[in-house]
């Protein structure tokens, strides 16, 4: 539906988006993810109209948006901060791209109506948004950036002015709206948990090159490369090289000369002697004071707890192992802290499964 | 204890001064407008002096009339200085406004490397005397004037323009005189309207002209406001301008009140132009005041 063609923009001699091809599928939710400075918000600027594209094109629907200005192009955006209009009430808002429209006042009526329905604020019609929550803020927004019926929605950072616990509320009305819509929406974030939550698809950036694009599971799972896996989410990233290659599980020698098995992808090109970054997420690693089990597939050493970081639901235990290795592991606090039984100091087993973990390109 | 009184100490000293340096001084022209002229110094009587007591002050109150007042309706000299001074303010305000709004809005969209240099500008020619500035005026519009040769060498006029010495060389004044005022506040709300709201208007819909009829205008009224009172205020009671621009047909109220103080030794009568003169100006000042507590709530 919207498709990104080699897509170049420079400011001068620097170059923002670089050579960039991307498409964008009807009814998706889509996350441009990447650190500020990547590239994203030119991005969203760009199919706004806010920006000219350097060269090559956008296309929506397969008409090229080139030269066309924001207020002609069929896609409605929701500002970072929002932008209400702060001379006009919520109803005024929200009906102001209809007015622009030449709508009719009963219509303009009618639709704000179902506007304020549809995001739940029909008693607020008459505020001004000096009077409205940051919370109640945001929902003006988006109904004033759907009230057009835009075949494209695009929210620049929508939900950094709220607290954390709005913003959980909040994502889930903006996937509950997509949802019953079914438009497109393009979220510009920088918060990773944010991307992972609502899209349907993340398009990880960075320095204005697309580092991968795909599922939420998938670009956690199976990340791309090493940045990638490091930006989203915590990540144990270690040099291995691979012994073995026969058989369902793979040998990879780790540290000095550690040997771990692992169960590799089908689409994993390996060759014995190659050096792979391997991603091992902390929560796939289980910390015991006992020697776990032995199994065939089941991966285990021995270190001392240097850390232990407590964040309510899970801890984190930075282990130090005895060839100075250092892992991160989370466990699930099953237990209250006070009766856990893992302390600073002590010597602890890790241990995880041989599928838990990815083989990357170095 | 003492942190509260010391509190109470720093918040009366603006109210001391005021007392001392306004309410007082307004309640001696008060007290003037109604005491009747004589031909005396001070020119008017009854005077108050301590020593008398409260038995003086009573028989001073039972002179007191508005005899002044009474004169100042009868003879129509002065309602048409009133009218006149109003009208002046009112026009040198709107063309204040049609020439401040767009140099308000070009200075809020330069780079901002540039807007304090244009700010300095804007007010550099406060570091020059005022009655000078006037002065200088009056050699660029004279008959053998700046403004006049130039003209006359352009060949766009046959002979000199008799500007000074008429209205026009008053609106001028005034105009220029108060133009900074105008642009300092519009520049000011101009400046802080945040650039997302026009995108936001462009996004749904607007063209760049309508974007600023109905976003960026509406946004800068506070501005505009402000502005308008800073130019009309002063420019009623202006009295330097029209005495030395203007022609001895320009009868402004500021004028008028010089003449009655100096010219005619008439203190009561004069003190009486100036009370109207306030009195006529607290309206637009209330409303100016109103004006600026409520955008500070909505916009602050």
């Amino acid at each position: 539906m919207i498709r990104f063609e080699n897509v170049t923009k420079a400011y001068g001699s620097f170059t923002a988006i670089s050579d960039l091809s991307l498409d964008i599928h009807q009814g998706e939710f889509f996350s441009l993810l990447g650190p500020s400075g990547c590239g994203k918000s030119t991005m969203m600027r760009m199919l706004a109209g806010f920006e000219s594209v350097t060269s090559g094109r956008i296309l929506l629907d397969g008409v090229d948006l080139t030269g066309m200005p924001p207020n002609r192009r069929p896609i409605n955006m929701m500002f970072q901060s929002f932008a209400l209009f702060p001379h006009m009430n919520v109803a005024r808002n929200i009906g102001f791209g209809l007015k622009q429209a030449r709508w009719r006042k009963r219509d303009i009526a009618d639709r704000v109506d179902e506007m304020l329905a549809l995001v739940q604020m029909e008693n607020f019609a008459d505020r001004k948004p000096h009077q409205l929550s940051g919370g109640q803020m945001q929902r003006v927004a988006l109904a004033r950036s759907l009230a057009l019926k835009p075949k494209v929605l695009l929210l620049d950072e929508p939900l950094g002015a709220l607290d954390k616990k709005l913003r959980e509320e909040t994502q889930f009305q903006l996937m509950d709206v997509q949802d019953r819509l079914g438009l497109t929406f393009i979220i510009v974030t920088h918060d990773q948990e944010e991307a992972m939550t609502v899209s349907s698809r993340i398009a990880v950036m960075k320095d204005g090159k697309l580092l991968q694009v795909g599922e939420p599971s998938r670009i956690y799972e199976h990340p791309a490369n090493a940045y990638v896996a490091d930006f989203i989410g915590n990540v144990n990233l270690l040099p291995v090289r691979i012994s073995a290659t026969d058989g369902e599980l793979i040998d990879v020698t780790w540290g000095n000369g550690r040997n771990m098995v692992i169960r590799p992808q089908p689409e994993d090109r390996l060759s014995a002697g190659a050096q792979k970054t391997l991603v091992l997420r902390p929560e796939k690693i289980h910390v015991s004071k006992e020697r776990p089990e032995e199994a065939f597939n089941i991966n285990m050493v021995e270190g001392v707890v240097e850390e232990i970081s407590y964040i309510g639901s899970v801890s984190t235990f930075h282990v130090r192992l005895d060839d100075g290795v250092l892992i991160r592991a989370q466990e699930a606090n099953r237990l209250l802290a006070s009766r856990r039984e893992i302390d600073w100091d002590d010597r602890v087993w890790l241990s995880w499964r041989a599928g838990a973990c990815v083989i990357i390109e170095s | 204890m003492r942190k509260v009184s010391l509190r109470s100490l720093m918040i009366a000293v603006p109210y001391v001064w005021l007392l001392l340096f306004f309410l007082i001084p307004f309640l001696i022209v008060v007290k003037i407008s109604l005491s009747d002229s004589i031909t005396a110094s001070p020119p008017y009587t009854p005077q108050l002096t301590v020593q008398d007591g409260l038995a003086g002050l009573w028989a001073a109150l039972s002179e007191f009339d508005f005899e002044n007042y009474v004169w100042l309706i009868e003879d129509g000299v002065y309602l048409k200085a009133y009218l006149f001074s109003l009208k002046v303010a009112a026009i040198s305000t709107l063309v204040s406004l049609l020439i401040g709004y767009p140099i308000a809005y070009g200075m809020a969209k330069a780079p901002k490397r540039w807007r304090s240099t244009l700010l300095l500008l804007l007010i550099l020619p406060f570091w020059t005397s005022f009655l000078i500035r006037i002065y200088a005026w009056i050699g660029i519009l004279k008959s053998e004037g700046y403004l006049n040769i130039a003209l006359l060498k352009l060949r766009l006029i046959n002979e000199p323009l008799n500007i000074l010495y008429t209205d026009a060389a008053v609106y001028i004044g005034i105009v220029y005189s108060y133009l900074p005022f105008m642009i300092l506040p519009l520049y000011a709300s101009l400046e802080r309207i945040d650039g997302r709201l026009l995108e936001a208007a462009e996004d749904l819909g607007c063209g760049s002209v309508s974007a600023f009829w109905q976003v960026t205008f509406p946004l800068s009224l506070p501005g505009v406001i402000a502005g308008s009172f800073l130019v009309f205020i002063p420019a009623i009671g202006e009295f330097v301008i029209p005495d030395l621009l203007g022609g001895s047909a320009t009868l402004m109220i500021g004028k008028t009140l010089w003449l009655e103080f100096f010219a005619n030794r008439d203190w009561g009568v004069a003190s009486a132009v100036a009370i109207v003169l306030l009195m006529i100006l607290i309206v637009p000042i209330v409303l100016f005041q109103r004006h600026q507590q409520k955008h500070q709530g909505e916009l602050g």
